[in-house]
């Protein structure tokens, strides 16, 4: 209580308090002089002598002010209102200076809460550190890691020792009928612990019964997503209890599942995976998950997994060396490129962070430089260098602290934004928020910038000695040389920065050119695709179906070629498998080689505009094939099997080691890149046939309609033929091309953005530097020019002086930039981190921007009247 | 912190004022000239540390002050130990008593 009562007299009776401190020291003086008279001084002298043996009565004064309980928080109050003070006074530098910060901290927690959202937050999982999942291998064929046959699923459910429970998920397109146009959506068939297994419950309603998954119990009942729930019925909790039709059959609305990441918001229904002992043991299709029983590790699970694999193969006389491997949750997350590719941002937003604080330490350099004499005056009066640094200290934080405020305001509009933005492959931002996390780094970096940007100002503030401070005039005729010196130093080091940025930039913006302009193998140009989902149709009825729907295209006006595949190009589902040439072992050095597969219609090569190579297209006659099935591989295929043969005539084993399927090969087209563009060509083996996945058809059209008539010109096309199929994502090529390349163009768009802001704060600085600099030397180019220096010489010097700095910057910025663009290597295509052109580019740009930011000040000192100049006071 | 002539031991100042105003109630100057006779003039206590120190123990409730006349009659602060700073000073030179012993025994150890 008692250090309250005195931290209150210090903070708001301070003057009644100061009067008494300086009533006691004068008393002090009085005492010493009078017993210095005592000993016969005469009282002149005697007075001087008891000042010198004090010491400075303002020193002793404010050494007691220092020592009082709350001192620091007097000293705070009156350096915060002194700051204030000093801020609204220069109000231009203060607004461009908490501008400056609140574009550099709003970038950076922008950039960190994405990071944070995909790669840090936890899964939104009970206990993720439990949850495994499992994968089958097949060492006989080299798959080190697969998706899981059902029937493994269950007997791997039924016979594990070391799991709480095991799940699965299978994704299927699924069609909803029976309230307006058919409806293409995609499901997941899942066991009904699914959710328990995850330890999640329906946030609406109930969760499948723990019997939902087996055969005669009630199974005609789903579960929502609660993305569809919410787009599609505006989050009603009417819907639970109501009846939809799922493939023509009625099913229950039981709950509404959670949303997040992975899986819960990668479909739009649930629906229970029945049981079945005869399904296919060959096809590979569902996700597994699984919760470790408590006290399992992870190798020990592995064990039991290896035991039940040795079981199965023994039983099923399968001698392809089938194991299971188990992998935990922590590699849930987002692939390699995308986790690479976010810290390369952060980096980047962090350097534009730095180049801000940078040039807020230039802006509170000059005002320093300005205010040299007024700190001096505080010093000699008795202010502490401490004192001092942290006057100084107080005003950077401010700033911050207001730059904060203003950029926490664009990061709320920029959060709006993000969450609007679906980037392909990258994990869904429509759950960002701000938490502690994320305001915890704001505060980091806010701190961090004050600091960065103070603490320049604050040494140069209390570096030099005091008399000659004292002594140098405001007018000095030629600037002082150290002052300069630290603000080119700062110069070069944001030159160096943005110069980083820039060469990231660019090599971003070549890899994209490059990307766009690699051979695809395919052709875009008036092409439009559309999704038809069929259901699982007989052989007959499904190529009726397909004939008459090609025919009533192709006879459209405007339509040059169309076809169909079972799977969509460039983003789509890619099926695979292992093949081998039928007479040799050929192309198997490395392990059986594995292709794509695609089943495609007449025509599909003209359509989609796929060369063809050698022998020919699949005729009519290849559908019904009398002998062995026909097959077009791609030139990648060919090559392997047989280099510098011909092809055309050659058996080929398909489905090696799962049905072994034999072939021969009429045809080879060129290789396309139908895994996205920045991958290597494609294996892939074309077969004649239509929809025998039951996975949906993929129509590809060559015409002269927009996607919208030619969606509108297909459903009732479709519907003529069969009713009740949903024709779906009608899109051109070209944006599907451009919607493969999501996360590359946002990569683009970011770091470009951060490289331009970068350069143009970095362009303030240069001129904010020279103009100043330029200011306080009227004077003296006054003198030179009334001395007859032309001034061609003159804007020489001028310029020199301020393009040194940034040479300086720029050779420091080449050494950085190889340095650290090395990051980047996984992120570039065709590029290497090094490529000279680049650099060259950038340092053309940053020169070239850099003598603009050097010229306006450098014509403007010469516009000086030299009379005017001389006359200045 | 230079006192000349010897540096003052870290605390040691709050213990020689302490024990100059056990006494009597004395005003600044008179504690630096206590001090001074007290230790034999091996402590010459400047202003610059006894005020900070006066005023720091003043707010720790070990000291009181007001304003009174000095034998010249000159107005002067006089300080007076409280209660509490009677009780500080007997755990300092507890404290002190403690320390000197311990460094006296460490300088005879033999090693």
């Amino acid at each position: 209580m008692f250090s309250f009562a005195t931290l209150w007299r210090t903070l708001f009776r301070r003057r009644q308090v100061e009067q008494e401190l300086s009533d006691e020291l004068l008393a002090y003086a009085d005492l010493l002089t009078e017993e210095k008279m005592g000993r016969g001084m005469e009282s002149g002298a005697a007075r001087r002598s008891a000042l010198l043996e004090i010491g400075g009565i303002e020193q002793v004064k404010e050494s007691v002010r220092d020592s009082r309980i709350g001192s620091f928080a007097d000293a705070l109050l009156k350096d915060l209102e002194h700051s204030l003070r000093s801020m609204i006074r220069t109000k231009g530098t203060t607004a461009l200076a908490i501008g400056t910060l609140a574009l550099g901290i709003s970038a950076a927690t922008l950039i960190f809460s994405i990071f944070y959202s995909v790669l840090l937050a936890p899964l939104p999982f009970r206990a993720p550190q439990h949850l495994v999942q499992l994968w089958e291998r097949r060492t006989g064929v080299e798959w080190s890691q697969a998706s899981f046959s059902t029937p493994n699923f269950w007997d791997v459910r039924a016979e594990n020792r070391t799991f709480e429970s095991i799940a699965a998920f299978l994704p299927a397109d699924i069609n909803l009928t029976g309230s307006g146009d058919p409806q293409h959506l995609s499901a997941a068939f899942v066991s009904a612990n699914f959710l328990h297994t995850l330890g999640l419950q329906p946030v609406l309603g109930r969760d499948f019964e723990t019997n939902a998954d087996q055969p005669n119990h009630q199974n005609s009942v789903l579960l929502l997503s609660h993305k569809f729930w919410s787009s599609r019925y505006n989050s009603s909790a009417s819907i639970i209890g109501s009846t939809l039709h799922v493939n023509g059959a009625p099913y229950t609305v039981i709950g509404i599942a959670p949303a997040g990441d992975p899986w819960l918001n990668e479909v739009d229904l649930f629906l229970p995976l029945i049981y079945d002992s005869q399904a296919n043991r060959g096809s590979f299709e569902a996700t597994v998950i699984g919760r470790l029983a408590p006290g399992v590790s992870l190798s020990t699970a592995q064990a039991d997994l290896t035991r039940i694999a040795h079981n199965l193969s023994k039983i099923y006389r399968k001698d392809d060396g089938m194991g299971i491997l188990v992998s935990p949750s922590s590699s849930w997350g987002p692939n390699l490129v995308i986790r690479r590719a976010l810290a390369v941002l952060l980096g980047a937003v962090l350097m534009l962070l730095l180049i801000a604080c940078v040039n807020v330490a230039n802006l509170l350099l000059a005002k320093a430089t300005a205010r040299a004499r007024e700190l001096r005056i505080r010093e000699a009066l008795g202010a502490s260098h401490a004192r001092l640094i942290r006057l100084v200290l107080t005003e950077s934080l401010l700033l911050a602290g207001c730059g904060a405020t203003v950029g926490l305001f664009l990061v709320t509009w920029g959060l709006a934004l993000l969450r609007t933005v679906h980037i392909e492959n990258v994990p869904s931002l429509s759950g960002l928020r701000l938490n502690f996390w994320i305001l915890s780094f704001t505060l980091l970096v806010t701190v961090l910038s004050a600091v960065l940007a103070g603490v320049a100002p604050a040494f140069q503030t209390t570096s030099r000695n005091l008399g000659a401070a004292l002594r140098e005039d405001d007018r000095t005729q030629t600037a002082g040389t150290g002052k300069n010196r630290l603000r080119s130093v700062l110069v070069s080091a944001e030159v160096a920065l943005a110069m980083i940025l820039l060469v990231g930039a660019g090599l971003l913006i070549r890899s994209f050119g490059k990307l766009m302009g690699v051979e695809r193998g395919f052709s875009t140009k008036g092409r439009a695709i559309a999704t038809l989902n069929t259901p699982a149709f007989d052989d007959g009825r499904a190529e009726h179906f397909t004939r008459m729907l090609l025919e009533r295209i192709r006879s459209l006006p405007g339509v040059r070629a169309a076809a169909t595949v079972n799977s969509k190009p460039i983003v789509g589902w890619d099926p695979g498998m292992s093949f081998a040439a039928l007479d040799s072992t050929r192309g198997q050095e490395h392990g059986v080689p594995w292709a794509s597969w695609r089943f495609v219609s007449t025509g599909y090569f003209r359509t989609m505009g796929i060369s063809l190579l050698a022998g020919r297209d699949f005729s009519d006659a290849d559908f019904h094939p009398t002998d062995i099935r026909k097959a077009i591989v791609s030139a990648a295929v060919a090559n392997l099997l047989w280099p510098g043969q011909n092809p055309i005539g050659r058996r080929i084993v398909l489905w090696k080691g799962q049905g072994n399927k034999p072939a021969e090969v009429v045809g080879v087209v060129a290789n396309t890149r139908d895994h996205g563009l920045d991958a290597d060509p494609t294996r892939i083996v074309y077969l004649p046939g239509v929809n025998q996945t039951g996975s949906p058809v993929q129509l590809i059209v060559e015409s002269t309609y927009a996607p919208a008539s030619l969606a509108s010109t297909l459903r009732a096309i479709v519907a003529s033929i069969e009713p009740g199929i949903p024709v779906s994502d009608v899109q051109t090529l070209d944006s599907l091309v451009t919607e493969s390349l999501g996360s590359e163009r946002l990569n683009l768009f970011l770091l470009s953005g951060f490289a331009l802001l970068a350069l143009l704060l970095t362009l303030t600085g240069i001129y904010g530097v020279l103009a100043y600099s330029l200011a306080r030397r009227t004077q003296e180019l006054g003198i030179r020019l009334a001395l007859g220096a032309s001034s061609r010489s003159i804007l020489q010097l001028v310029f020199l002086q301020g393009m040194r700095p940034i040479f300086f910057g720029i050779i420091l910025g080449a050494a950085g930039s190889l340095a650290l663009t090395r990051t980047l290597s996984g992120l570039l295509f065709q590029i290497q981190p090094e490529d000279l052109s680049t650099y060259v580019g950038v340092t053309i740009l940053i020169l070239a921007a850099a003598c603009i930011a050097c010229y306006m000040p450098a014509v403007r000192a010469l516009r000086v009247d030299p009379v005017i100049a001389l006359r200045q006071p | 912190m230079s006192d000349t002539p010897s540096n003052l031991l870290q605390g040691t100042l709050d213990l020689l004022i302490l024990k100059s105003l056990a006494l009597e109630q004395l005003h600044g100057l008179g504690i630096s000239r206590r001090i001074g006779q007290i230790t034999n003039g091996a402590f010459d206590v400047k202003p610059g540390s006894l005020f900070p120190a006066l005023h720091r123990m003043e707010q720790a409730g070990w000291l009181e002050s007001s304003w009174g006349e000095s034998e010249n009659k000159r107005r002067a602060r006089y300080y007076k130990l409280t209660r509490a700073g009677t009780k500080q000073l007997g755990i300092e030179r507890d404290q002190w008593n403690r320390i000197s012993l311990a460094i006296a025994a460490a300088l005879e150890a033999k090693s």
